[in-house]
């Protein structure tokens, strides 16, 4: 038994580390003392020197809302420690090797404690370097004991062994689920970019309406996390092994501890051990989620809806037909689904941010701040979809492509077919968050209309230019071809380049003639040009070049 | 030593006020109307005089003086309850600062926004940056976020031209000013002792009733005279009324900044008076950091309302004191221990003295209410706070009067036995019995505080009090809930289609 769980921890760990090859014997803990000395050494004289250097103010500010800022930077080390696996293995979902181990008598609970074992000593390493920052800030303010350190960074520790665990059993439940699933690469590939915002939209809403709320409430509605049990258990040993006087301990507890800490810890204790008993005890039970080995889940078609009907009559028989395929066949695929949706949960959090984040008290100007809302929107979501619409979704393979350049205008036929579905799905996705944008700024219908004519001319320059790199340069399916990182970053300093122009262009008609609509309308201009001479220098290169 | 200079400005960040000189004893107010014989280009008519009595009370002294002449009968008590300053109470504990501050001197604006805004009469407070005064004072209520006038932002503004258009318009002016340049023979030791007002200081609050430009003089009704020694109780010589030229009036003036507190008549008392004040009143007492330090309630370091007092008590042991005589050099440890045990008493004896006064006023203030039961909880502190208090403390003039109460002989017995044996450690825990009693009275206090200010707060109706984006949370609690509803039936239908 122990055999078995510990050769799957090994291998865990051979594959986590296979960048460092066969010299891991030298490298890991050459990498883990750099982590250390990182968070022992470096930390503390980085923070220090800060500390120092922006004087008694500073340091009366972190010691006031250090327990606060705490519950934060736990709740991000938390989330990173949770998703960043999860979001990893979903890259990649193959349980064919699972059938394998199952097949030789291994269970599940092996498998499972295996690959925890196996990933404590990888992620261990961004606790030993994340660690510090928690811990010194309360060292230097608060004066902490030595065992009073030793304290907090055993409960970080627990607290992320505990998190690595949960993160093993969900990855491997979600395995489980899609693996069996003919689609399963897909949705996995769509979990793990849908996976961050999923959970960071709570988690930012909760942080952003916190004072609602805890108002609301009549209760601090962090402390239904458990990032925020081990904050504040990590505050409570450092209030009680400092030098800090009782009163302002009392103040301390009385502000920041909705409920006693002793129940902060007694709620983490039953949380851990709840968890990692449920965990081995689901283990068995995870495959039993998806189909049994050798059942397969065959989807079936539909009729076309009235939209893609629709499509095919604008379009004309011939070429609608392959703009409704090239429309279904991105959109059926739910990894392009998930990305697009990753670029609205951007695009909606940029007008957050900028109307109702720090920036908004401290630029209060009636155009600058809607013309740099709009300007940064345009930004985010037209280098956004340089890449959502380029890269693998072009061609699938060489066979296409030969298929294709043996029909007459095929070649021309199908980029453009693939630019107008592309087109059409780029609309709501630049508009949603236009119109979101103008509700939020209050903006006037005329407004609201350039806002979104404004960032659908990015988004079309960013399908141009991402359509254009991959047609003259196509990397089919591989996202790990070189042909692939360099399309995408090809895409990126393309985009970049245009859209900083136009920004410029934007800023300063807002700065010098203070006018909103004139901004945009002539910020809207350079990218879509810049992406359709592009896309037609990619599907000429397309169209005369060889198939191999 | 590392924080010493930042806990050095912790007190001063605090003390946004007021206050003139340790000094000043005797109750009950003394209002006398002069009818004028002095000639002036103009003069406000009628302008009864207060007396602040009590070191620390010269701003509410002077706005009852500004008030009364408006027509509003609220005496320095009636000013100190409805203001909630009379039921407030603040203590910083944090490396060599350890002290309780009273109401008067917690956060000014704040307390005289709310004030003004209940009577409601018109105030408007300037300040002027140009000075050195006045750009010390400026950072600290841009910490605080108050708002006030810069007399530097604006050329057409001068200090004299407000005095002269409130004058004109029938209102006499509160302005604050360094006690250095002023004439009365009680400022003596300030000329002789102290020099002139410090940025970071606290002014001393006057009111300008008049003003000639011909002679170049202001007529100034000063409601601090007659609290130090020698010349302690109240001025019947008249010495509080004097005139000053336009020139001693700017040095004493521009020393404290040109803080210029102008009040106007407004459209009378909020309709809500009694039971906004009743709640707020309720929460100083209780505590409600909020309350306190709106946007700042994390200041560990400063306890609030009941919990000041706590929270003193809870440092009254030796650790504590250690703690604080660690942050002074050895031979300033016995001065160190001495002003600790002085500061208590002089504080607590300023808050006595304005906690007992405000009771005695809230009655007539909230004659809508039946405060027997609240009157009854509260008086429970007055004993134990007078046991904390001297007269003699806020009297002293240039030494420290030696005085048999327990914080005196606590703190100045822990300083002469230090200096005898040289051991800290020893000194302290000797006198350890003493600081338990001084925590046991403390924390008396704290519960009689607390428990009057939840009587007090049981006496309005609780409200729904949804805070003002809370259509956010539920509007987008909605919004989750739809969406996971129709995420289900939707996978529901699938999984049916499916089989």
């Amino acid at each position: 038994m122990a055999k078995i769980w510990w050769a799957i921890a090994k291998a865990e760990f051979l594959v986590r580390t296979v960048k460092l090859h066969k010299s891991r014997k030298i490298l890991y803990p050459v990498v883990f003392g750099i982590a250390l000395l990182w968070g022992l050494m470096l930390i503390p004289r980085i923070l220090g020197f800060f500390i120092s250097e922006y004087g008694g103010a500073f340091e009366s500010l972190m010691a006031t809302s250090f327990p606060g800022l705490l519950r934060t930077i736990m709740l991000v080390i938390w989330m990173f420690i949770l998703i960043v696996p999860i979001s990893n293995s979903l890259e990649n979902v193959k349980i064919g090797q699972w059938e394998i181990l199952f097949s030789n008598n291994v269970k599940t609970r092996d498998l499972l404690f295996g690959t925890f074992v196996g990933r404590i000593p990888v992620y261990g390493i961004f606790v030993v370097a994340l660690a510090p920052i928690v811990v010194f800030p309360f060292v230097y303010a608060y004066h902490v004991s030595i065992v009073g350190q030793l304290l907090m960074y055993l409960v970080i520790f627990l607290f992320a062994i505990v998190t690595i665990w949960i993160s093993t059993v969900f990855s491997t439940a979600i395995h489980a689920k899609i693996g069996a699933s003919p689609r399963g690469d897909d949705i996995g590939k769509a979990l793990s970019w849908a996976l961050v915002p999923l959970v960071a939209l709570p988690a930012m809403g909760s942080m952003y309406w916190m004072d609602s709320v805890v108002s609301l409430l009549n209760l601090d509605v962090s402390m239904i996390l458990p990032s925020t049990w081990s904050a504040n258990i990590i505050t409570w040993i450092a209030m009680h092994t400092s030098t800090l006087r009782p009163s302002s301990i009392m103040n301390l507890q009385l502000y920041w501890f909705a409920v006693n800490p002793i129940v902060d810890l007694l709620i983490l204790c039953v949380f851990s051990v709840v968890v990692l008993v449920i965990g081995f005890k689901s283990a068995d039970r995870l495959f039993a989620y998806g189909a049994s080995p050798g059942s397969q889940k065959v989807a079936r078609a539909g009729s076309d809806n009235i939209f893609i009907r629709g499509i095919r009559q604008l379009f004309g028989r011939r070429f609608g037909v392959i703009v409704a395929t090239s429309f279904k066949d991105y959109s059926r695929k739910l990894q392009n689904i998930a990305k697009l949706s990753y670029g609205l949960f951007l695009a909606f959090l940029v007008p957050l941010l900028i109307g109702f984040g720090p920036l908004a008290t401290t630029i209060d100007d009636p155009i600058f701040v809607p013309v740099m809302t709009s300007l940064m929107l345009g930004m985010m979501l037209g280098i956004f979809s340089g890449v959502i619409f380029g890269g693998v979704g072009l061609l699938d393979s060489k066979d296409q492509l030969w298929i294709l350049k043996s029909a007459p205008m095929g070649v021309p036929k199908f980029v453009v077919a693939r630019v107008l579905s592309y087109m059409m799905i780029g609309l709501p996705y630049a508009l949603f968050p236009a119109f979101f944008a103008g509700y939020l700024m209050n903006f006037t219908i005329y407004e609201i209309l350039i806002v979104g004519m404004f960032v659908y001319s990015i988004v079309l320059g960013g399908i141009f230019v991402g359509v254009g790199i991959t047609a003259a340069n196509p990397s089919y399916e591989d996202t790990s071809s070189g042909a692939f990182i360099i399309n995408q970053i090809g895409t990126i300093i393309i985009m970049m380049v245009c859209v900083m122009i136009s920004i410029i262009q934007g800023v300063l008609i807002a700065i010098y003639q203070g006018l909103f609509a004139g901004a945009l309308i002539i910020s809207s201009i350079p990218t879509p040009i810049v992406g359709l001479v592009v896309l037609i220098i990619g599907m000429i290169r397309l169209n005369i070049s060889e198939v191999g | 030593m590392r924080t010493t200079k930042l806990h050095s400005t912790i007190l001063i960040i605090v003390l946004i006020s007021i206050a003139s000189m340790p000094i000043g004893t005797k109750t009950g107010s003394d209002a006398i109307v002069l009818q004028s014989e002095f000639i002036l280009g103009e003069q406000v008519d009628e302008v009864p005089y207060v007396w602040q009595e009590v070191n620390g009370f010269c701003l509410p002294s002077a706005l009852s003086m500004v008030l009364q002449s408006m027509g509003r009968d609220l005496s320095l008590y009636d000013i100190l309850a409805s203001s909630g300053t009379g039921f407030s109470m603040v203590s910083t504990s944090v490396d060599e600062a350890m002290t309780i501050l009273p109401g008067v001197m917690i956060r000014q604006i704040p307390w005289l926004e709310f004030f003004t805004e209940m009577q409601g009469v018109e105030m408007e407070f300037y300040l002027d940056s140009s000075t050195e005064f006045g750009w010390s004072a400026k950072q600290i209520l841009a910490h605080w976020e108050s708002n006030f006038t810069d007399y530097a932002n604006n050329a057409e503004l001068t200090p004299i031209g407000v005095l002269r258009d409130s004058i004109d318009a029938g209102y006499p002016l509160a302005i604050s000013s360094d006690t250095f340049y002023l004439p009365p023979v009680d400022w003596d030791i300030i000329r002789n002792y102290v020099g002139p007002l410090q940025p970071g200081g606290v002014g001393h609050a006057i009111v300008i009733v008049g003003y000639n430009d011909t002679s170049q003089t202001v007529r100034v009704y000063d409601p601090g005279v007659g609290l130090i020694e020698p010349y302690v109780g109240f001025p019947a010589d008249g010495r509080w009324n004097y005139t000053i030229s336009y020139t001693i009036l700017d040095d004493a003036w521009r020393g404290a900044g040109y803080a210029t507190f102008r009040l106007a008549n407004g459209t009378g008392p909020v309709a809500n008076f009694e039971e906004r004040l009743v709640s707020y009143i309720s929460q100083r007492l209780i505590g409600n950091r909020t309350s306190y330090f709106e946007g700042f309630e994390n200041y560990f370091y400063l306890s609030t309302g009941a919990d000041a007092f706590r929270g003193m008590g809870l440092d009254m042991t030796p650790n504590a004191i250690h703690d604080y005589c660690t942050y002074y050099l050895e031979v300033d440890k016995p001065t160190a221990i001495r002003m600790l045990g002085h500061n208590l008493e002089t504080m607590m004896t300023m808050q006595y003295m304005a906690f007992r006064g405000s009771l005695n006023s809230l009655p007539g203030l909230l004659p809508s209410y039946n405060l027997q039961e609240f009157l009854d909880e509260a008086s429970k502190a007055l004993p134990l706070m007078e046991i904390l208090s001297s007269n003699e403390s806020i009297t002293s003039g240039v030494t420290i009067k030696s005085r048999d109460t327990i914080l005196y002989n606590t703190f100045f017995g822990m300083a002469d036995s230090f200096e005898t044996s040289n051991n800290l450690n020893g000194a302290i825990s000797e006198f350890s019995e003493e600081l338990d009693e001084i925590a046991g009275n403390l924390f008396a206090i704290a519960d009689a505080w607390r428990a009057s200010g939840e009587i007090l707060a049981g006496l309005i109706p609780d409200e729904l009090v949804l805070p003002a984006n809370s259509n956010i949370v539920i509007v987008g609690g909605g919004a989750v809930l739809v969406i996971g509803i129709v995420v289900i039936l939707w996978r529901r239908r699938e999984e049916k289609w499916c089989d």
